[in-house]
């Protein structure tokens, strides 16, 4: 039985009667159609407030000056896909930004998080896909959950809170933030991204995964060091 | 006359899109009516069909239906009630319900044994999803609640189907890890070697 059936279970029970709610939101959203729509703001509004404006221009410049982070570009042209691999950004509050272009040098992005303070293993791997009782699934080749008792995971909020932000979207663009405050002491973080390999799925397409392991326990399947 | 159609004559004429309403707004609000209880869920459903008609010109007509869309909407307005959905989710931990054994039922033609494990398991799932990473959680609610097929939560969250499958299958093995690295109710173990 897959787990995902499990958790279709535990959906509440469907109320008896929805007729009455839905007719007050059809009531509300044909009230909504029926405005005029509402009018564009007057192109005056930015000429008439260059004071404010121009104050606005400076708090942002000065913003930028104190929030301007190192970006230290890692990896090299990778077998994926050419240009910088990846680039960390150490922000003012403490966070750490990674931002992924290619599955390449996970060895390298891994030195350069501990560089930074964070105990990180890091892992890039491609698909595999496997049948299993006539219907094939997709997985990341090499598990890491099959190395053993190093890869036990701290529960969801403690994940949420040292990734505070992970971004997997269809524009390429794929970051996550670190909080290195949030870890754990004794703990470790696994980072696992996916690249879409040679097996007829669309190319370029990554998705992080963020683990906080219980220890530092190397596993199995990312760099020793 | 499809969705991208009924959404595409709406913005010469905006009545249109009561259709898309009629389609979708009962399947919507007991999702949302899922997610967030019945104090909400009039609330959020009409926020999320008048988010859909404010910004019909972000539907992309490629995709022929508007149900992932309406559901990506729905996600981000369900969004701003975490903490209710997570107080909701406590409160599942104990409730007593037979929508658990009944899907074990329905998918499995499951013996009295099996029923009654599923139920055992309840508290520790609610544990779980509400434990989640909320982009996580979003995902599995849509697979698992809202009934999306991989290619449908994928356009809902705007990702790729590869990432919908990378993520559902973290999902799966930390279940399957959480409930004592086997599933107890299937009886056999995926190997992923």
């Amino acid at each position: 039985m897959d787990e995902i059936t499990l958790f279709r279970g535990l959906r509440p029970q469907d109320p008896p009667d929805t007729d009455q709610m839905r007719a007050a939101v059809r009531q509300r959203l044909a009230g909504e159609i029926g405005r005029p729509a509402r009018r564009a703001p007057r192109p005056g509004w930015f000429r008439r407030r260059p004071l404010l404006l121009a104050t606005a221009a400076v708090a942002v410049a000065a913003c930028a000056a104190i929030v301007v982070p190192a970006v230290l570009p890692g990896g090299g042209a990778g077998p994926l896909t050419s240009g910088a691999a990846w680039a960390v950004e150490r922000h003012d509050d403490g966070t750490i930004e990674v931002s992924i272009s290619q599955a390449y040098d996970a060895a390298g992005l891994q030195r350069r998080l501990r560089a930074d303070g964070v105990l990180a293993y890091v892992r890039f791997s491609r698909w595999i896909f496997r049948s299993s009782n006539g219907s094939v699934t997709s997985y990341p080749a090499e598990e890491c959950g099959q190395a053993g008792p190093s890869r036990v995971h701290l529960p969801g909020n403690v994940t949420a809170a040292v990734f505070p932000f992970v971004k997997n979207t269809t524009d390429f663009s794929y970051a996550f933030n670190i909080r290195p405050s949030a870890i754990p002491k004794g703990a470790a973080v696994l980072i696992e991204v996916t690249a879409n390999g040679p097996t007829g799925q669309a190319p370029g397409g990554f998705d992080i995964g963020t683990e906080v392991l219980a220890n530092d326990l190397p596993p199995a399947c990312t760099p020793a060091h | 006359m499809d969705d991208a159609e009924v959404i595409e004559l709406s913005r010469r004429d905006p009545e249109r899109f009561t259709a898309v309403f009629d389609r979708y707004g009962d399947e919507i609000l007991r999702y949302v009516h899922a997610r967030l209880g019945p104090e909400l869920a009039q609330d959020v459903t009409a926020e999320t069909f008048l988010a859909a008609f404010r910004h019909r010109d972000r539907f992309d007509p490629s995709f022929g239906s508007a149900r992932p869309w309406l559901y990506g909407i729905a996600a981000r307005q369900i969004g701003k009630h975490r903490r209710t959905e997570i107080r909701r989710l406590r409160l599942l931990r104990s409730a007593a319900g037979p929508a658990l054994a009944e899907a074990v039922a329905a998918d499995f033609s499951a013996r009295a044994a099996e029923r009654v494990a599923a139920e055992g398991l309840r508290p520790r799932l609610a544990q779980l999803l509400a434990a989640m990473q909320p982009q996580d959680r979003e995902l599995l609610l849509l697979v698992a609640w809202g009934g999306l097929s991989y290619e449908e939560a994928a356009a809902a969250t705007n990702t790729t189907v590869a990432a919908v499958k990378a993520r559902l299958h973290r999902i799966r093995v930390r279940t399957r890890s959480e409930l004592g690295g086997v599933n107890p109710l299937a009886g056999e173990e995926i190997s992923l070697g």
